[in-house]
Parts: structure tokens; sequence; C-alpha cells
């Protein structure tokens, strides 16, 4: 705890009586603080905004609404100036809540003890403020590092979005992927009784668990195909069961296994919300279910999984009690049905589509309303992928500046190969990092010679079949046809760049774009 | 911001290591800069270029710029221990069939 030191204290004294002024001023600087004095409400809030501690006689606090108004430990500190012998008939009296009421006349090391008092509370609130600041923050990069795991990438047949937001205090939402191959992956969500710092981490505990508890199963000698859903998470009951009796916690789970081959989703239930199932073939959605408890409740428990077939159109979503039980103004929940029949009317969409559009009926739903508990929702749509679908996007903005191309290359090389996809070549990532290298150094020295300093845009995106980059920059438009190709017998030092950029990518283009920038397209096929 | 490069003089051949990382147009001024002298005082120079895992068009410029400086004197260069994604480049602008690369320095000395 930062220790607190005796400075000197800003301070306002607000009072109609001279005599007042005087005894505390001189009280006060005598022991080195700064005072200034007041005998009008008028402006009073403006005064108390430079102060560190504020004198405040009730008769001044009348005309003044953001004393009335305010809360105790709200800065600056207040203290309520009581004359003795003076009473104010119970009509009149002023009822506000300063932090500390001064007796006066009093005497000079009794004006300063209070102001001490006031200084250690302030400090020893500040201190708090930060505590809890960092405490916040810690928990926000618990759930974003540990909470949240990354989507699969490639899928043979099915496409996976979510959304989450987390309550201010972290409530111990998870959602973790494990992704076999292009065919199979499983999702595990689940939910952590209580909240903050104690939920966050046994969140982040349980996906590590899971996670580890699958590895070991993989590597144990005989094993044949992939671990069952049941069996994972009967290993893990058996490892997490005392932890969280001992916590007095428990954990709600969803397991789930999407089989793309065989058509198959296998999951184990424990005391999780009902998993969404659209059937596109019926045109309906069933209410996934199982029998078992929640993770904690019982160290004999045994998981059973059950399974259902799918077809293409299918969309499975499954999601935490955030979203079920947050209330609108009128006070209802929005509900496990009315999640679902959102589900079916935006069934016919892809899966990002989906969850934006659930997203966007449960923001309308609750409005600006504070969340209570975190919000976790993930969409499966099965599938033939759309060749068209965005796998990702990012985005890099750089000065007109040539030391930059750095940046600009490790941007391209880190955004091609982030994602290890087979049909991303090391050779293809060498040509597009080179490509965009030549087009961003010519923005810079060509186009923006006249203007340096100037931001550029870099945008990428990566879909099946081809990789996209976009740069957008404010400076000259460039004509393609007015630059003839170089000689390529070491006659010319200069002029290889967009040689270079034509020779390596599959289409490339120089177009007016939005909001009067310049954009150069690059595309280059993929793969496969 | 100055470019260190190496000089070793093997006869009468300057032997010179490019520096590591990249050979861009953030850097090719120092590098044009840094081998004034060396083309001034060598007629045959040697670029090793193990180090340097990237090489973009002005960096292919500085290199045409000393291969033509030296041919004026009626000198030569060579360059040697190319990385694969360099390799690739050169290639692209044919400048293999301007400038002779070779595998190793040792090749490169010998081929001289």
């Amino acid at each position: 705890m930062p220790s607190i030191e005796s400075r000197r204290v800003r301070i306002l004294v607000a009072d109609t009586s001279p005599e007042t002024h005087e005894m505390l001023r001189s009280a006060l600087e005598m022991r080195g603080h700064d005072v200034a004095v007041t005998n009008t409400a008028a402006n009073l809030q403006g005064l108390l905004e430079h102060c560190d501690v504020g004198l405040i006689s009730d008769d001044l606090v009348a005309g003044c609404p953001f004393l009335l108004a305010r809360t105790p430990g709200t800065a600056p500190y207040a203290i309520s100036l009581a004359r003795l012998a003076v009473s104010s008939p119970p009509d009149e009296q002023i009822i506000w809540q300063p932090d500390d009421v001064l007796t006066c006349p009093a005497a000079p090391a009794a004006i300063a003890a209070r102001i001490d008092l006031a200084q250690r509370v302030t400090g020893l609130k500040q201190a708090l403020d930060e505590r809890m600041g960092e405490l916040a923050d810690t928990l926000g990069r618990i759930q974003d590092s540990f909470l949240l795991g990354e989507c699969p990438g490639i899928l043979n047949g099915a496409q996976v979005a979510t959304f989450a937001v987390p309550a201010e205090t972290a409530a111990g939402d998870f959602l973790d992927f494990h992704q076999y191959d292009e065919n199979c992956f499983d999702v595990v969500i689940g939910d952590v009784m209580g909240k903050g710092v104690k939920a966050a981490l046994f969140g982040a505990a349980t996906t590590t668990r899971f996670l580890r508890t699958l590895q070991q199963l993989l590597l144990e000698p005989k094993r044949y195909g992939l671990p069952s859903p049941e069996m994972i998470v009967n290993r893990v009951r058996g490892k997490m069961a005392r932890q969280l009796s001992e916590m007095e916690s428990f954990v709600t789970i969803c397991y789930c296994r999407f089989d793309l081959e065989q058509k198959r989703c296998t999951l184990v239930d424990g005391g999780h919300l009902r998993t969404i199932h659209f059937s596109a073939q019926d045109a309906s959605y069933n209410l996934l279910e199982g029998s078992n408890m929640p993770l904690g409740f019982s160290a004999a428990e045994s998981y059973e999984q059950t399974s259902v077939r799918f077809g293409d159109g299918d969309v499975f979503v499954l999601y935490s009690d955030g979203i079920t039980e947050a209330q609108n103004a009128a006070g209802e929940y929005f509900g496990c049905e009315r999640l679902a029949e959102l589900v079916a009317s935006h069934s016919s969409a892809d899966a990002r589509t989906i969850i934006d559009r659930l997203r966007g009926a449960f923001e309308a739903f609750v409005q600006d309303g504070d969340l209570q508990d975190d919000v976790t929702c993930v969409a499966i749509k099965i599938g033939s992928a759309d060749e068209d679908l965005l796998l990702a996007h990012d985005h890099l903005e750089i000065d007109s500046d040539l030391t930059k191309l750095d940046d600009v290359r490790h941007f391209v090389r880190g955004f091609l190969t982030r994602r290890s996809l087979r049909f991303v070549t090391d050779k293809i990532v060498d040509d597009v990092v080179l490509a965009a290298n030549e087009a961003v150094a010519n923005v810079i020295r060509h186009a923006l010679a006249s203007i340096p300093g100037t931001s550029i845009a870099v945008s990428a995106e990566l879909r099946r079949h081809r990789a996209t980059l976009r740069i957008s920059h404010p400076g000259q438009p460039f004509d393609r046809g007015t630059i003839p190709a170089p000689l390529l017998d070491g006659s010319e030092e200069g002029g290889f760049g967009l040689f270079i950029i034509d020779q390596l990518m599959d289409h490339v283009r120089y177009t007016q774009g939005p909001a009067d920038k310049q954009l150069i397209t690059l595309e280059k096929q993929l793969g496969d | 911001m100055d470019l260190d490069i190496e000089v070793i003089r093997a006869g009468e051949v300057a032997v010179v290591t490019l520096p590591a990382g990249k050979l861009d147009a953030g850097n090719t001024p120092e590098l044009k800069q840094a081998m004034n002298p060396v083309v001034d005082e060598y007629t045959t120079v040697i670029l090793d270029m193990s180090d340097l895992a990237f090489v973009d068009s002005s960096g292919l410029g500085a290199i045409l710029s000393f291969t033509r400086k030296l041919a004026e004197k009626k000198g030569e260069i060579r360059l040697c221990c190319l990385q694969k994604p360099v390799q690739a480049i050169m290639e692209l602008v044919r400048l293999h069939r301007v400038v002779d690369i070779l595998n190793t320095r040792q090749e490169a000395l010998k081929s001289i």
C-alpha cells in the first residue's frame, strides 16, 4: 500500500462569516496549506473543482446543486462547517452528505487534524481506485487471453462465428475450440458460478484443464481415434471435482463435437443451457438438453453424451445465461425461445451474419442497460462454405516514411502466416510481402513525395481462394499505362517496382477510392 | 543512420558482407554511401548476402549501380550466398543474367 504523505493541500473555505474565514485561514496556512475563501455560492462548484478539500457552511450548500447531489467519497473531500449555538428551524435545514463535520469555532489543532484525516482518506481512496483499475485490467486480460478461444480455421462444410461481451466484473464465461482437422472440431462453452477474479480464474483453469486432458488422452498409447466427448468430460470431472468442491464453486459446461464427415453433433451437457439446433430440412428448431449436473456438483457424476445428425443448412447456437437472463427496461427476460426464434428466422444466412443479427437483436433488447453478466454466443452453420466467405481481415496504418516498410512487411507476413493455412504457401507469402513492399514504397516515393508524414492505410483480406491487399493514400492519382516496362538488360537501375508487382500478383488495380483517396488493390490467388 | 558493412581484402578483391536483415528503399541510400569507397578503391567486388533475408527493387537498383560503376573501370561484381527469396527476386528481374551469382564465397573467389 502506498504511504500517505503529508503534503500541501488545496483548501477552499466557503462560509459567509469573515471570522470563520480568518480562523480557518490562519490555522491552515500555519500548517503550510493553500487556502482560498469565498462567501458566496456563486461558482462554488467551479472553485471546488480546483481543490482537494472544501470546508463548506450549510447555508452556502443550499445554493449549490453540485453539493446537494454529492455522495460521500466524491472528490473533492467535503467537510461541513457546523456552528455551535446556531440552530436552523427544521424546515430550513439543509440535507447533504459531506465526508466529515467540523464544529466551529474550533481549535487550530482540531482543524489541522481534520485536514490530516481528509488527506489520509483521499489517499487511501486513490490507492484503492488504482488497485481496482489494475484488477479490472487483469480481469479483462484474463477474459481476452484465456476465456475466449480462437474460432476454428478452415472447415469442410461449416462456419463458426462468435460474439462475446464481458460484464464489467468478469463473470466466468468461457468458450474454447479444439480443431482436429478440417472435418472435426469441438466446442466447449461454460459458465463458472460467481463473479469477479475467482470466477475468471476458475474459467481459465477449466479451459486449461480441458485442453490438458485432451492432450493426455490423445497421447495415450494404443488409442485409436479421438477420445469421445464423454470420455473427456469424465476425465476433467475426475481432476476438478475436488478443487471445485473445496472452493464451493461449480461450472456448467456443454462440450460439443462436430464431425462434418459423419454429419453428427455429439454433446455432453453438464447443466448448461439448452443448445439450439435449427434443422433446415424440418424448418424448425430443437433445444438439445442433457441430464448431467454441472462440474463440481458431485464427484460421482458420470457424464453421458447424446448425439444428433445434421444436414446442410442446419444451425447450432450455444450461449451463456448472460443472453437469456438479460432483462429489458420492462423487466422481461430475453429468454431461450426468443433466441431460438431469431436463429430460425436468420438461419439461411452465414454464421457471421447470424451472429451479427443475434447481437443486434440482443443489444436492441437491453438497450443501454448495464450488463450484469458475461454474454457469450457461438453459431455453427453447417453447409458448404461460401467460396467467397471472408476468413480474416486486418488493417495497418503507417506514416509515409520509407523506414516504415519494415512494418508493412511484418504486417502482411503476420496476417498470412498466423493461421498456418496449407493453401497459403511460403512462396505465396514471400510474393505478397514483396509486392506490398513495392507498392507502398512507390506510394511514399512518388504519390506522396510532396506530402511526407501523411498516413497510408493497408488493409488485408483473406478468402478461401485469394488474398487481397488494399493500399489507400491521399496522394497523386496514378495511371499505370503511362509507365513502360523496364529493360532487364542491366542498363537501368530503377523502374522494377511496378514490374515486380505485376509479375507476382494475379490482379493489380489502381483506382480512385472513397473519400478522395487513391486505392491500389493487389490480389493473389491461393493454392489448391 | 550509418550502415555497417564488413569489407575483407582478398588480394585485389574486396569481399563485402552485407548487413543482416533487409535491403529496401529505407536503407539503400546508406548502403550506397557505405559502398562508395569500396567501389572507388577496388575493381572486383564480391557481395556476400548470406545474412540478407529481404531485398526489394531499390536494393536491386543499388546492386546494379555498383555493377555499372565497376564495369566503367573494367571491373566486375559477384554475388554469393543468396537466401531463397533474394534469389527469387534476382531471377524475376533477370539480374542473374547480368551479374554472376554463386552459391558460396569460395566459388565466388574461384570464379575471378
